[in-house]
């Protein structure tokens, strides 16, 4: 996100972020990611869903916070507070369109398509690539049937490839959860690849399986989203979810609906930032007092308390409160830090692991 | 291509299914029978002889008769389970130049991977003979809880055996499906399935006509084979204690013990004594010693057993905490496996899930009625209906200090796709190494090594500038592709972490030649 902003302050550009509608400034966006400005934090090293809308095409693709700027941190460095987003999982498409959103927003020709860039091209070198890699065993010659299977699923996956959640899934938008399931399942039903498994081609195969993807991933997001309950399951824990997406789930707040709890906690978060810990104590423990999203507000109080100790120069309170807060979520960054006590240790994106070198 | 059959390969019985007109259909054994013997004889005359006839020999050659080969397929000779199951086989087990675990008899050594497909190539020609028509394709279930190596070395057996395996599916998900597939109702169930050697339990869901795993677990070294194994060291310890021989170093007179074990465990499950009768089963000082135990009690059976059947407590309480509901969520639970015959194990059932369970299930043959409506499912004859199945094992790569990033989290739907960034660790770091891990464990060395890659050409940057982007894609057969890219320059490296059976492609197909010309 350290690349040059391309056009100028003040044009706008409108994105929702796990359905929360934002609006950015142009310079917020890079070919790598996005800035939101915001005082609202998400938590270092989540994922989200960013469906972004620019004058020339929308997309959806996943991101990761890596990067919160606070409001305290944004007024001693004379920064904007708000939080970074890197995108992962680009495809060359969708890489080429937020080059070419940039270049349209600053008004500058735009350049020559990056490779990979339309779908065109794209299914181009999707064929060269399966020309190279059945070059060694020479592939039997489709029967008419599959190839058309093959041209109307390549179609099919070229719809799913961008567009918001409820769009690959074919539904209205903020449709209820049930809704969301109904449209998985029935995409389950006509996309899985075992569906083409007679066809015995590794293309057919290769598509079917991005195209379920696909309306997994879509599926996954709406449920992590959205809040209503579904008949039969616990209330609050969408059911039907792997393993992954329930994590998410428990570790995300919602978002759409504001509640007094997470009203509270980010007055709490508000106080805080401009240091009137007393204010932002009482605030997370009301918020705790309301006995539901217990652990955000429990591991705020104890940041809270951290931060305050800290200040008032009681060092071994401070580490004390960083490490229950720590036990509350071990991939608190604040809390990592702190518990450590060191300052150079995990300056990194949080939870983000460094690889090994070989 | 051929006709498609569904196949329970078990550790110590196989059922063979195939769907005809719309119903699935039990093939018999050459003898009759419903399920066939997972037993495979070499004789002295050089011939293999599989199945019914082959355990009926097994007291006079017990060092050439082979049983329980899906123990050892897939794994090591150094595992602890081969170890413990090598002391109470008569025959050999011996370890490859891979390290694999082998068998050993006069004759040779052989893969398990070849042993099985000699099974295999049994139940090809038995559904051939029945159906009068060429058999090509066929999918194979496998515990829940078996891993890549395990699956892989599944499918080469049959790959020898001169079948083209179109699917693997999960012994208690296909009993889902052969159990669900008839009725329209929407319901969750749990799948209890305590084989001769494995055991898994599944918690799945059906809506619809889609059969969604939600969470699986297992353990694939307990089974009915560990139920006769305490009996048996109990008579011995018995015999011992009585006639003062110790007779667990000869080969004939343990295969009559393992069958008399066998057979009273057996009857135990519908009476509450039997008795145990053995004579000349060894010689003493004195004369010819017999075996003879005059009431065997059940509740004695049980309380030899206490300790296997408490194990089986824990990982159906994790399946039902990773799928996210409580037992009184389930509408059904499904006993599959002849082993949950056994009353005290339906009761620790009962006393887990608070459920009475299905009557309405042929715990020998459901498997493979779910397997012949998965080969009904792709090929398209059945249309309204699909199984989403599970990972049963997290996937992730090595970090620093040999810890372990999950990227696919245990119990994701298949097949699925996930990203996760990792950063550089040292200043002008040129490249990274990307090993993949399968397994629970947060540190690398205590779960299985799949297979590794580097990315090299790393812009030059300082520690943690430069991120690399992993992608871990799995398909809906489970195989795993793992790609790598620098996320300013785009430069990618990627590898197909073929899961390794231990033989070769060449040595697969070298066998299965070998096979058809010998047939």
């Amino acid at each position: 996100m350290s690349q040059a902003p391309a056009g100028g302050p003040g044009k706008r550009l409108y994105c929702e972020i796990d359905g929360i509608e934002v609006v950015l400034d142009v310079t917020d966006l890079s070919p790598a990611g996005l800035f939101v400005q915001t005082t609202t934090m998400l938590e270092a090293d989540s994922e989200v869903e960013v469906f972004l809308r620019t004058p020339i095409g929308q997309m959806s693709v996943q991101a990761v916070v890596v990067q919160t700027v606070t409001y305290e941190r944004a007024a001693s460095e004379g920064r904007k507070p708000g939080f970074g987003l890197l995108f992962s999982g680009l495809t060359g498409e969708q890489s080429a369109l937020v080059a070419r959103s940039l270049c349209e927003l600053a008004s500058k020709p735009a350049p020559k398509p990056p490779r990979k860039a339309t779908g065109a091209k794209a299914k181009a070198a999707r064929k060269a690539a399966r020309a190279a890699a059945g070059a060694a065993s020479p592939r039997p010659r489709m029967d008419p049937e599959a190839r058309q299977t093959l041209k109307h699923l390549e179609r099919e996956l070229d719809s799913v490839r961008s567009g918001s959640p409820w769009a690959i899934l074919g539904i209205d938008s903020g449709s209820h959860a049930e809704k969301a399931r109904e449209a998985y399942f029935t995409a389950s039903k006509r996309y899985h690849p075992h569906k083409y498994a007679r066809f015995d081609s590794d293309e057919i195969t290769s598509v079917v399986t991005e195209i379920f993807i696909a309306h997994k991933r879509a599926y996954a997001t709406i449920m992590r989203t959205s809040v209503q309950p579904l008949a039969g399951s616990e209330p609050g824990r969408p059911s039907g979810l792997n393993g992954k997406a329930q994590d998410r789930v428990t570790s995300i707040r919602p978002r759409r609906q504001q509640s007094d709890v997470v009203s509270l906690v980010k007055e709490g978060m508000r106080c805080l930032a401009a240091s009137r810990f007393a204010d932002a104590e009482a605030c997370f423990a009301r918020a705790l007092d309301k006995k539901e999203d217990e652990q955000q507000a429990a591991l705020w109080l104890q940041l809270c308390r951290a931060r305050k100790a800290k200040a008032e120069g009681r060092g071994d309170d401070a580490i004390k409160h960083y490490q229950s807060a720590l036990k509350l979520d071990p991939s608190n960054k604040e809390a990592q830090e702190g518990a450590a006590a060191s300052s150079k240790k995990g300056r990194l994106f949080g939870r983000l692991f460094k690889a090994e070198s070989g | 291509m051929g006709r498609m059959i569904g196949i329970d390969l078990g550790t110590t019985n196989c059922c063979i299914a195939v769907l005809q007109d719309g119903d699935a259909q039990v093939i018999n054994s050459r003898q009759g029978e419903r399920t066939m013997p997972s037993v495979v004889a070499f004789s002295d005359e050089g011939t293999e002889i599989v199945g019914t006839t082959a355990q009926r020999q097994a007291v006079t050659n017990p060092n050439r008769t082979i049983f329980g080969v899906k123990r050892l397929i897939g794994r090591k000779f150094g595992d602890e389970e081969i170890e413990t199951w090598s002391e109470h086989v008569p025959y050999e087990i011996c370890a490859a130049p891979n390290g694999d675990a082998w068998v050993r008899t006069r004759d040779g050594d052989y893969s398990p991977q070849e042993i099985s497909a000699v099974i295999l190539q049994e139940i090809k020609a038995i559904a051939e003979d029945f159906l009068g028509e060429e058999i090509g394709e066929a999918v194979i279930t496998v515990p829940a809880y078996f891993n890549d190596s395990q699956r892989q070395a599944t499918k080469d057996a049959g790959t020898i055996a001169g079948l083209r395996v179109k699917n693997i599916v999960n012994e208690p998900t296909a009993a889902a499906l052969g159990y669900g597939i008839d009725k329209n109702r929407d319901q969750t169930l749990a799948i209890f399935d305590l084989g001769g050697g494995t055991f898994d339990i599944t918690i799945l869901k059906t809506e619809g006509g889609v059969f969604e795993v939600l969470a699986t677990h297992g353990d694939t070294f307990l089974g009915g084979d560990d139920f006769d194994r305490l009996l048996i060291e109990y008579l011995l310890d018995q015999f011992e204690g009585e006639c003062g021989e110790d007779i667990s170093d000869d080969p004939v007179a343990l295969q009559r013990l393992k069958e008399s074990a066998e057979t009273a465990k057996r009857e135990l499950s519908s009476t509450s004594t039997t008795s145990i009768n053995l004579p000349f089963i060894a010689t003493g000082p004195d004369g010819p010693l017999h075996l003879r135990v005059d009431v065997l009690e059940r509740t004695k059976v049980e309380r030899l057993c206490e300790q296997l059947i408490d194990r089986l407590e824990a990982p159906c309480k994790q399946a039902l905490a990773d799928a996210g509901i409580v037992a009184s969520d389930l509408d059904q639970v499904l006993l599959v496996g002849g082993m949950t015959r056994m009353p005290a194990v339906q009761a620790k059932v009962e006393e887990i899930f608070g459920k009475i369970t299905a009557k309405d299930v042929n715990p020998d043959e459901i498997v493979a009625v779910g397997a012949a409506t998965q080969c009904a499912i792709m090929t398209g004859e059945v249309q309204d209906v699909v199984l989403l199945d599970v990972t049963p094992h997290s996937l992730g790569v090595r970090v620093t200090e040999g810890r372990m990033s999950r990227v696919i989290e245990k119990n994701t739907t298949i097949p699925t796709s996930e990203k996760k960034l990792f950063a550089t660790t040292r200043d002008q770091q040129d490249h990274v190494e990307i090993s993949v891990y399968q397994g629970e464990d947060e540190l690398v060395d205590n779960n299985s090594y799949l297979g590794r890659f580097v990315l090299g050409d790393l812009p030059q940057a300082a520690a943690g500038k430069v991120n690399v982007e992993v992608t871990f894609l799995m398909d809906a057969d489970g195989v795993l592709n793992v790609k790598a890219r620098e996320v300013t320059t785009g430069r990618e490296a990627s590898v197909k972490i073929a899961p390794s059976s231990g033989l070769s492609k060449d040595e697969v197909r070298n066998l299965s030649n070998r096979r058809r010309k010998a047939s």
